[in-house]
């Protein structure tokens, strides 16, 4: 599949939308396709399951402007690009988005309603914006964000998509998202200060994405989800 | 702020967290219990976000724990003031926290919502005997590990690596912060800088 064809596909349902750059824009940060590689294989997170982005260095394409890469493999879909001027955007298919209620919830009765999309709590959320955060992270300690980093995150067309966690957790089947619009959240800041603060803005940002859905996860709620990132966070999961 | 929700939830949970300690029935009065307090106390201090002591649970069987009978005179003799003084004679700096009973039907409860140090960790300041035990260690710095949920002196390496990087971002976001206010580096910046438009450029392939 062509990489057009798979972002838009990927854009049919929903999908997360993660753009990075510095606020000062160089042309050449990158100059090279080679230092685009050995950026990404030093800020590439891999903290459980799939790798935050997923990197085959190998099959990676160059078109002297930009470095770009695609996965396409059953429910996981993403497509992203890294410029010269560092400039990362990536657009990653949500899961829940493509795998039928069925096997999703497989060995669960009564299944939950019917939905056109699902996102797990902590998987498809907490995690990743985990991976993403500390992705860029990954990025500043290789330069390309210096002074300040612009971070945008996006989770489009979400609209009527559930929220739900494991079968192990009580949680209820009534966060559903009632909005149309992209759920965004935008931040610049020093780059030096984003590794102290990232895994807190990762928790944060997930609330607002919880939130939309109706969920306002108590005080107990968020320690169990700071507890959570940090098993994450140090493969303890 | 603990509300009311969130302790249902912390003695529902029925299992002991990093951030969440049980306690059997118990008196304020007695030196055991006040060691024991003074212990977790501590150690959730210096945990991130801090941590919470429920007193009154019972654990009929290993790991698992249920709601206990506590007494009025139990629940009653749990006060800020004497909690303050007592575990602040020997925390440095002093450990912040609130107390509460808490008391939802028949069961009776005492929740301490400790907070997490503001600058520096918490360290026992002077030792505590009970007979010809040693209780409470002088420069110890109590804590609650990754690999057990058990409010001890720190004595892995993984912990207190931990612990000094909680102290190092606080520090380091504090000296900024500092910096900033005397005008030494720049305010945050606005989201959208001035270049975002050539970003959008590069992205559209213009």
């Amino acid at each position: 599949m062509s990489n057009e064809d798979l972002l838009a596909e990927i854009k049919s349902r929903g999908y997360w939308r993660v753009e990075m750059h510095s606020t000062e824009y160089q042309d050449k940060r990158l100059p090279t396709r080679r230092a685009m590689q050995d950026l990404l294989s030093s800020a590439t997170v891999s903290l459980s399951g799939w790798p935050y982005p997923y990197f085959p260095a190998e099959d990676t394409a160059y078109n002297s402007k930009w470095l770009e890469g695609q996965v396409n493999s059953g429910y996981h879909k993403e497509y992203w690009r890294l410029y010269k001027s560092g400039q990362w955007v990536h657009w990653l298919g949500l899961s829940g988005a493509w795998i039928t209620r069925e096997r999703l919830f497989e060995g669960l009765s009564p299944l939950p309603p019917q939905h056109p999309g699902y996102l797990h709590v902590r998987g498809d959320v907490l995690f990743t914006l985990t991976e993403i955060l500390r992705f860029a992270v990954g990025l500043a300690q290789g330069g390309i964000l210096d002074p300040n980093a612009f971070l945008s995150i996006q989770l489009h067309n979400t609209h009527d998509y559930m929220l739900f966690e494991s079968f192990n957790r009580f949680f209820d089947y009534s966060y559903v998202n009632q909005s149309d619009r992209p759920i965004e959240q935008q931040q610049s800041l020093p780059v030096g200060e984003l590794s102290a603060v990232a895994d807190r803005m990762a928790l944060e940002m997930a609330i607002e994405v919880f939130s939309v859905f109706g969920w306002v996860p108590s005080e107990a709620s968020e320690r169990m989800l700071a507890e959570d990132q940090k098993k994450l966070i140090e493969r303890r999961l | 702020m603990v509300n009311g929700a969130d302790i249902e939830f912390y003695i529902q949970h029925g299992k002991e967290e990093r951030y969440l300690e049980y306690k059997g029935s118990m008196v304020w009065t007695g030196d055991d219990t006040k060691v024991k307090i003074a212990q977790a106390m501590m150690a959730m201090s210096n945990l991130r976000n801090g941590g919470v002591i429920v007193v009154g649970m019972k654990e009929p069987q290993r790991g698992v724990w249920v709601p206990d009978i506590m007494t009025d005179e139990q629940v009653a003799s749990f006060t800020q003031d004497d909690i303050a003084q007592w575990v602040n004679d020997y925390a440095v700096p002093a450990v912040q926290f609130t107390v509460k009973p808490f008391l939802p039907g028949t069961n009776k409860f005492v929740v301490i919502k400790v907070r997490e140090f503001d600058s520096v960790p918490t360290i026992c300041r002077k030792p505590k005997q009970l007979g010809s035990r040693e209780v409470l260690k002088k420069g110890a710095i109590y804590y609650r590990s990754n690999m057990k949920n058990e409010s001890a002196p720190i004595s892995s390496d993984e912990d207190m690596r931990e612990l000094i990087a909680l102290a190092i971002n606080k520090g380091v976001a504090r000296e900024i912060e500092r910096l900033r206010v005397l005008g030494f580096i720049a305010a945050f910046p606005t989201p959208q800088e001035d270049d975002a438009p050539k970003y959008e450029q590069e992205r559209e392939g213009r």
